[in-house]
């Protein structure tokens, strides 16, 4: 649930809570007082009939005494406001008393009425002889009226008792589960609000909590935040992933250093054997023509070769070459290598042709043949090999290069593989294994690309599984352009 | 405090709040149930129903009660409301009174008893005049417009006592008589009834004639001082109710004539039933109030389909003597 809908869910929610609650609280107060005036109004109906019936009475006598037309008015006022009240009373029926004895009372008022109304007619026609005989007799019948009306009150009122009596019980109940509710109510929305509201603080207090440690470079969580579906929590959740990028990047950073720092290290070392390789690859060139000039065209191949491998070492160095290329530099070398040697050691190829277009970091297998050559063959008098393979393998391209030399043993092959730091000097041309395998690694993005079989005697195989171009062409980015 | 707490504490104050919700409801539909009668009493059913009122000569008499009792399960039968009425000692002017009342109340119809009083027959006449038929029980209220007379034939009934008398006596003895109210026309007809039935037997004396004014105390005085005064008196008859037991106690103020003396009284109160049991009281004579009350509402009822109504409609009186008593008394009996 975002913070968005809690908040609107639950505010809402909560004064709908209290607003029904009172509500609810205020009609059964107002039932209850309904229930109340039910009771009070039937038995005021009769007070008020006999009230009424007496003042008509002693109007109807002063007008007698005192026959002016405004009295006489007065009095039929009065009359109608009786009839109005008594059509009031024919509406009504009533549990405690019968209805017969509703139609008593009310015949009573009748007849008190139509007895002044006599009694009125016969005073203002002067007789007051006629007059007083009708008046005497509403007297006696309004003692009826009043003795008849307070029966019927004291009925109502005996038989409302026990209703009131239980109504008054469950309206001090009701009194007690209502401060009650009202009591429960408001803890309920204080918890509520307290619960919405530690909904958000807390994640904010964790995220805020990060961001302090993000700042101080700590990028790596020391605990594994628990996280809300609240917007809160994809907050964090893209914090996280920030940090994540963070490290990735920086890690990604680090490779990059280490393989600029291998290429320069390569560099170096090509400056350190060629002084001026310009005036030497010149003067090489001289020596070549001169002893074709001379005759000795063995010596001018040789020097052509010699020529040849120096150039391809001077060539620039973070540009990578294709196998091809790389395969023609191993031969050149292989040359100079036999003519030193004859007849002890011998090179043999078994080319997949298909694959020499692929990219390779230069002086790469140059270097791996000259080790095997250095370390396996040197001190063999005779039927030395190196057997260099190139082939596709699957999405892969295998390159193996095996000797039958000296072999070595499992520290030193460990060794190799861990990419440690030769011991002692080294008597290669410039570039050691490790120097290769690291920059394979760099180039490629991936390790495990290397592996090397060997034991003591039986001479060392080292194969290279390089992915193809296609798969590559991302991975392979220029070093110039990354910096 | 962790969410579950948390989830816990608000379910737990959501059940009691539901609770108590649900019981404060309950009272305020308790509440509403009870008053609910009283509200919704405002559709107007007014009774339809004949109202007939219903004046007795006392309100708690049993006799009284009898004839209500009749006349209620005859209003019952014909759909007629029964309001009953009367003072709560005997007393003539309230049940004037209580006549004037009806009247104003505009009744459909009076049952009352006659008292042979110029006003009361006035105003009979008068509740007539305006339409409300007025039928007398108990005793007539002659010369009035009353509709008819509905009770004992107390004529009669005189002459059942008379002979009854006179089958004890074997013709010979003096006779003491108590009347409730000499004034009362039913008293009258029930001594003149039974004077000409003693008048005829020569050896039967009528020694005299006193008046208890229906009141046991007066009955036993009144008893005494006519045993005291006239010593040779050995039957005692008494005509109103209380008459049988107010001789029972006067006799017994005067061991030396109590044993031969023989009492005859009217009337079934319990005591007198009692008296008949352990025979104390030879006989008496018994009225129907029940069968009156029913016979005069059944009468009213007719008169309201038209059809002509007899002058009077007379209830049986019949006699009661210790072979008699059990059945009469029915469960009651020992």
């Amino acid at each position: 649930m975002t913070i968005r809908t809690k908040l609107l869910l639950f505010i809402p929610l909560l004064v709908l809570l209290t607003n029904s609650i009172t509500f609810f609280l205020f009609e059964s107060g107002r039932s209850l007082q309904r229930s109340y005036n039910a009771m009070m109004d039937q038995i005021l109906l009769y007070e008020k009939t006999v009230q009424l019936s007496e003042d008509n009475l002693h109007l109807l006598y002063s007008y007698m005494i005192d026959p002016v037309p405004e009295k006489s008015e007065q009095l039929k006022e009065k009359l109608l406001q009786l009839q109005g009240l008594l059509l009031l009373l024919a509406e009504t029926t009533s549990l405690s008393v019968q209805a017969a004895e509703l139609t008593s009372y009310e015949n009573m008022l009748i007849t008190l009425i139509e007895q002044e109304q006599s009694a009125l007619a016969s005073a203002e026609s002067g007789q007051p002889g006629a007059a007083l005989i009708h008046y005497e007799q509403a007297e006696k019948t309004f003692s009826f009226i009043r003795e008849e009306g307070l029966r019927l009150m004291d009925a109502e009122l005996s038989y409302y008792q026990p209703i009131y009596m239980k109504v008054q019980l469950e309206s001090e109940r009701m009194n007690i589960l209502g401060s009650a509710i009202f009591v429960i109510n408001t803890i309920i929305s204080v918890l509520i609000a307290v619960w919405i509201s530690r909904s958000i603080t807390i994640p904010v207090g964790q995220l805020v909590k990060r961001a302090g440690q993000l700042a101080k470079g700590q990028l790596r969580p020391k605990s594994a935040v628990q996280r809300g579906h609240d917007e809160l929590g994809l907050l964090s959740d893209s914090f996280e992933k920030m940090s994540d990028e963070l490290l990735n990047l920086i890690e990604r950073e680090k490779e990059h250093m280490e393989k600029d720092r291998l290429v320069k290290e390569l560099e170096l070392q090509a400056l350190q054997s060629q002084i001026n390789p310009h005036f030497l690859f010149n003067t090489l060139n001289v020596l070549s023509k001169l002893a074709l000039l001379e005759g000795a065209e063995k010596t001018s191949d040789l020097i052509v070769s010699m020529s040849n491998l120096m150039r391809y070492n001077l060539r620039q160095l973070d540009q990578p070459v294709t196998l091809r290329e790389e395969l023609e530099h191993v031969k050149e070398y292989f040359v100079i290598l036999q003519t030193r040697f004859r007849d002890r050691i011998q090179l043999k190829l078994d080319i997949d042709q298909s694959v020499l277009h692929i990219p390779i970091p230069a002086l790469t297998l140059q270097p791996l043949v000259e080790n095997a050559f250095q370390h396996g063959l040197e001190r063999m008098e005779k039927g030395g090999t190196i057997q260099l393979t190139i082939a596709a393998s699957g999405e892969h391209i295998r390159i193996v290069v095996a000797d039958n030399g000296a072999g070595m043993d499992e520290d030193i092959r460990q060794a190799l593989l861990r990419l440690e730091a030769e011991p002692g000097g080294s008597q290669s041309t410039g570039l050691g294994t490790r120097n290769v395998f690291k920059r394979l690694q760099l180039f490629y993005g991936t390790e495990d690309l290397v592996r090397i079989s060997s034991s003591p005697g039986n001479g060392t195989t080292i194969t290279i599984l390089i992915p193809s171009a296609k798969e590559d062409e991302k991975s392979y980015v220029p070093t110039v352009d990354r910096r | 405090m962790t969410n579950r707490k948390w989830n816990i504490s608000l379910i737990v104050l959501f059940i009691i709040f539901a609770c108590l919700l649900t019981s404060f409801l309950f009272s305020s539909l308790r509440i509403r149930e009870l008053v609910q009668p009283l509200i919704s009493s405002t559709t107007a059913d007014h009774d339809a129903r004949r109202r007939v009122v219903l004046i007795s000569q006392e309100l708690d008499n049993p006799y009284w009660r009898s004839i209500e009792q009749g006349a209620r399960a005859a209003s019952a039968d014909f759909n007629m409301n029964i309001e009953y009425d009367g003072p709560f000692r005997i007393h003539s002017a309230e049940q004037i009174r209580l006549l004037e009342k009806a009247i104003s109340k505009k009744a459909d119809a009076i049952l009352l008893q006659g008292m042979d009083n110029p006003a009361y027959k006035e105003l009979i006449d008068k509740a007539t005049a305006i339409g409300i038929p007025v039928i007398t029980l108990d005793t007539d209220e002659p010369g009035s417009s009353r509709l008819v007379y509905v009770g004992t034939d107390n004529h009669k009934a005189g002459i059942q006592m008379g002979e009854l008398i006179v089958q004890a006596s074997g013709g010979q003895g003096y006779i003491g008589v108590l009347v409730g109210d000499e004034q009362a026309p039913n008293q009258q007809h029930r001594l003149e009834g039974f004077r000409s039935v003693i008048n005829r037997h020569p050896g039967l004396t009528i020694a005299e004639v006193r008046s208890s004014h229906i009141s046991r105390l007066q009955a036993a005085s009144q008893t005494e001082e006519m045993l005291l005064h006239n010593s040779h008196i050995r039957y005692l008859v008494g005509f109103s109710a209380l008459d049988g037991l107010g001789m029972l106690e006067g006799a017994k103020r005067l061991p030396e004539q109590e044993e031969e003396l023989h009492i005859f009284a009217f009337d079934d109160l319990e005591e007198t039933m009692e008296g008949i049991a352990q025979g104390k009281i030879k006989a008496t004579i018994v009225q129907q109030p029940y069968e009156m009350g029913y016979a005069a509402v059944s009468l009213l009822q007719d008169y309201f389909d038209g059809k002509i109504l007899p002058e009077q409609r007379f209830t049986a009186a019949y006699m009661i003597d210790q072979s008699t008593v059990y059945e009469a008394s029915g469960a009651d009996g020992p």
